[in-house]
């Protein structure tokens, strides 16, 4: 059985600012005209990346982050299956007209990473970066850049998160919500911090009878309760679960 | 310079007690020893999705293994399958060289592969009713019976060194004991179609380094490596990894994000650049890659770089998506184990423009005390790591 190490860290990086965002969004459709298909919308490049892109900048202003000290901070990102819009796209045009009708650029969005290189490169981030992925990925990014802090490896971290759950069917119309959220850390502050990470996740073995029964993999979930419990400026910590890991948020005042 | 070399601080390394891998040259070190040295990986045409309308047929694929009931490329089972094997042998090489059982794990995944749409196939079953999602059909990365932590890393094509990485961290902050970091991926058609229309794949594979290079062609692999604090009797050690995202475009390794990230490798293992006796590039013969990758190690290695053996694995194994990482670190590591630097396969025909430098083709005067891996990702990761004989 899993036991962890003696020495946990107590260390502590501080909440410099959050950013929360949920709209239903709809995958755009795909044009029953062949010849539109290399020109059509792509769901992770048009819909998804520029509400993350937002969320981010969002997150940098309430930090106080200036565009020129954000090429300093890493950037790590968690995201479960946030891009399989971009998988269905390319399977669904194999699946009919064929390759050549593959938007090129398609693949740029494919993978998870794609969201992390948009805010690297878009917002002029030039630390560590790393993408993370799975149900736990939001606590686990979380707790893994509080470690880039605390053991001084970057000094500011923007964590990011996108969660957009598929539609129910091929062709569905339905608008489904897509949860954008930021935060960033950094080495100092008044505000409340993250702490104790406990990486457990991914495997149904090590999740079984941690998380509830509402744990879907939104990566999102834990920044949005962790926003609202900075914004509360609440006296009391908690724990953050997902997906089998769990953080905790320790209030601030006490640096 | 010199300090660094004299006083080096080694709190900070990490052994490698343990390697287990599946790649095109079949399974374990010396199997992937022998094809990275005379060639012979196992390439095909693609027979489980239809190639026929793509320019670039072939891929890499993990001979069979002789075990009963191994799911075939294309089949759900695949993915986990590779992972439960190399993670395997990886652990049971740990177990025998430590002696040291049942020790607290964590399992650190680099992967490209998140589990959504792989094929035209999946697609159609999901329209039609058939089934429930279109996805890849699989759930957990861990293997049967593993209770340990999960971490995924999905760094794109520097997935596996991002995870490398990230498992250092976990070691060096306390957080795990031992960390098993796999990078894993199959061949899916969704990636091998995305990665064509991105005119990625060359027909001819890869041909890092050569004047008629053209792109890559894709592997499948599943490469695992142990990590834990400190082990007398180490493959080698991880001194230490650096990231970068710097770049101008998602599509093109850029030439000061990757100086970056060798820079920050170099400042984190305490390592200075004139000590680096041996380069795993990520060379995956791309025309623009492979000039922006020379150019980075030219700019922080200055006048040392023609006398460093600079090596790309991918002639040999092809690009191995999010196991290349961990693939080409467990060459770097037998490398510097083995005290033999083995040549670029394929280098009739170089590029002119690189026949100043040693790209693995002559024996070094002495073996490599140091080595380090690059690997770059699309959406501009850059990482490199770095591994010594002694700690």
């Amino acid at each position: 059985m899993w036991r962890w190490c003696s020495a946990v860290r107590r260390d502590i990086a501080r909440i410099a600012g959050t950013a929360v965002r949920s709209t239903p969004r709809r995958i755009p459709p795909t044009p029953a005209d062949t010849t539109e298909l290399p020109r059509m919308p792509l769901a992770v490049r048009d819909v998804l990346g520029p509400q993350l892109l937002a969320t981010a900048r969002e997150a940098l202003d309430a930090a106080g982050v200036t565009p020129e000290e954000a090429r300093e901070l890493g950037c790590v990102t968690a995201s479960h299956r946030a891009t399989d819009a971009t998988s269905a796209y390319i399977a669904e045009v194999l699946a009919g007209p064929g390759p050549r009708w593959l938007a090129p650029e398609c693949f740029l969005h494919y993978s998870p990473h794609s969201l992390t290189g948009r805010l690297c490169i878009e917002l002029g981030l030039d630390g560590t970066a790393v993408t993370l992925t799975g149900p736990a990925g939001g606590v686990d990014a979380l707790g893994y850049a509080a470690g880039m802090i605390t053991s001084g490896r970057c000094a500011r971290v923007l964590v990011a998160t996108a969660h957009w759950p598929s539609p129910a069917g091929p062709g569905d119309a339905t608008p489904t919500p897509l949860n954008t959220a930021a935060v960033v850390l950094g080495p100092d502050g008044e505000g409340g911090g993250v702490t104790d990470w406990r990486p457990g996740g991914g495997h149904p073995a090590v999740r079984a009878g941690r998380d509830t029964p509402a744990d879907d993999g939104d990566t999102s979930a834990p920044f949005a309760v962790l926003a609202d419990w900075y914004a509360r400026r609440s006296p009391d910590g908690i724990e953050l679960r997902g997906g089998g890991s769990r953080v905790a948020l320790v209030p601030g005042g006490t640096a | 310079m010199n300090t660094a070399r004299r006083g080096r601080d080694t709190a900070r390394s990490v052994a490698v007690t343990g390697l287990g891998v599946l790649s095109p040259g079949g399974r374990g070190t010396d199997a992937l020893w022998r094809v990275c040295e005379r060639g012979g990986a196992a390439f095909r045409t693609v027979e489980h999705f239809d190639v026929s309308r793509t320019g670039a047929r072939v891929a890499g694929f993990v001979p069979d293994t002789g075990d009963a009931d191994t799911p075939a490329p294309g089949q759900p089972g695949r993915l986990p399958y590779l992972l439960h094997r190399a993670t395997s042998d990886a652990l049971a090489d740990a177990e025998a060289r430590t002696g040291r059982r049942r020790v607290p794990t964590a399992l650190v995944v680099g992967t490209t592969d998140s589990g959504g749409c792989p094929s035209a196939a999946a697609w159609r079953a999901w329209r039609d009713g058939r089934a429930p999602a279109a996805d890849a059909g699989w759930t957990p990365y861990a293997a049967p019976g593993w209770d340990g932590p999960v971490i995924r890393v999905g760094n794109a094509s520097a997935a596996g060194a991002t995870a490398l990485g990230v498992g250092a961290d976990l070691v060096r902050d306390g957080l795990a004991e031992r960390v098993l970091v796999c990078g894993v991926d199959t061949v899916t058609e969704t990636a091998f179609q995305g990665l064509a229309s991105l005119r990625t794949l060359s027909p001819r594979g890869c041909r890092p380094f050569s004047a008629r290079r053209s792109g890559i062609r894709v592997s499948e692999c599943a490469a695992a490596v142990v990590l834990e604090r400190t082990a007398p009797d180490a493959h080698a050690h991880l001194r230490g990894w650096g990231s970068s995202n710097e770049a101008r475009q998602a599509a093109r390794p850029d030439v000061e994000g990757l100086a970056k990230a060798v820079r920050r490798a170099l400042r984190d293992a305490r390592t200075a650049p004139d000590e680096l006796g041996y380069v795993n590039a990520h060379a995956a013969g791309t025309r623009h890659g492979d000039v922006a990758e020379l150019h980075a190690l030219a700019e922080v290695l200055g006048d040392h770089l023609p006398r460093v053996p600079v090596v790309s694995s991918k002639a040999a194994l092809g690009h191995c998506q999010g196991a290349a990482g961990t693939v080409e670190a467990i060459v770097t590591v037998l490398t510097l184990a083995r005290g033999q630097v083995l040549p670029t396969l394929g280098l009739a025909d170089r590029d002119p423009r690189w026949h100043h430098l040693n790209l693995g083709e002559q024996s070094p005067g002495s073996p490599p005390e140091t080595g380090m891996t690059i690997s770059c990702g699309l959406g501009g990761s850059n990482v490199a790591v770095v591994f010594g004989r002694a700690a």
